[in-house]
């Protein structure tokens, strides 16, 4: 049964951001995949911070599989490699530092989210 | 059409990555860097072939790539990386994590695109 929500939930979040991409193709480096990992990062900060009240087949439809699916490592790596053919090495790394301590930093406001709904 | 296609190898990279995290070890977040360097070699295999027509494998395939791999999970298992001692222990194995799966999965996706 898990397997089942993992797979709505990645098949959910994957069609969602082809979409997103595509309505905001050509967007450079800070892309529309860079936006959507972000929102991932932030979602799932926060899911996990409720992990505790939620069933298996929930967080593996909405932590496993939603955000896993929603985000994407695959095309923030290809993005890396086009940029830095064409802006140089040391700006592709400087963006992926940048994507990546956002992606944290997202993350981290999902879980402090999580514990200041707990609170109310 | 494509749509559909998309969503079903978005379904099933999802799957596929969560029975890698069931056979592989729980301590340190191996399972994601093996998915995440995986999927981008695939992707870069994909997209170097640039005569290959919109086929539906394809189509398939690169779902398949965006549901596997993950950013979210590596971000938030980068923030939890022993998370029972001090940040001084911490703060270079969250390090190492995120130099791991970028260099693993960059390197991945040129190979990828290298070998096809």
């Amino acid at each position: 049964m898990i397997w089942i929500a993992v797979f709505f939930g990645g098949a959910l979040g994957t069609w969602l951001r082809l979409n997103l991409v595509v309505l905001s193709a050509g967007a450079g480096v800070f892309s529309a995949t860079f936006v959507v990992n972000i929102l991932a990062c932030l979602l799932l900060g926060w899911l996990f911070g409720k992990r505790e009240n939620m069933s298996p087949n929930m967080l593996g439809f909405a932590l496993v599989g939603f955000c896993g699916g929603l985000s994407t490592f695959s095309s923030f790596a290809a993005g890396l490699v086009s940029y830095s053919a064409s802006a140089g090495t040391a700006l592709a790394l400087v963006s992926a530092g940048v994507e990546i301590a956002a992606g944290l930093f997202a993350a981290m406001a999902g879980g402090w989210l999580a514990q200041q709904r707990a609170r109310l | 059409m494509l749509q559909l296609l998309f969503a079903l190898g978005g379904g099933l990279g999802a799957v596929a990555r969560f029975g890698a995290g069931h056979l592989l070890p729980q301590r340190w977040p191996l399972a994601t860097l093996v998915v995440n360097v995986t999927g981008s070699f695939l992707l870069g295999a994909l997209l170097a072939e640039v005569a290959a027509q919109p086929g539906y494998l394809r189509q398939l395939l690169i779902g398949f790539t965006g549901g596997f791999t993950t950013f979210s999970t590596f971000a938030t298992q980068t923030l939890n990386l022993g998370q029972d001692h001090a940040l001084r222990y911490r703060l270079p194995l969250a390090l190492a994590n995120v130099v791991l799966n970028l260099a693993g999965s960059v390197a991945a996706f040129r190979l990828g695109m290298a070998l096809s």
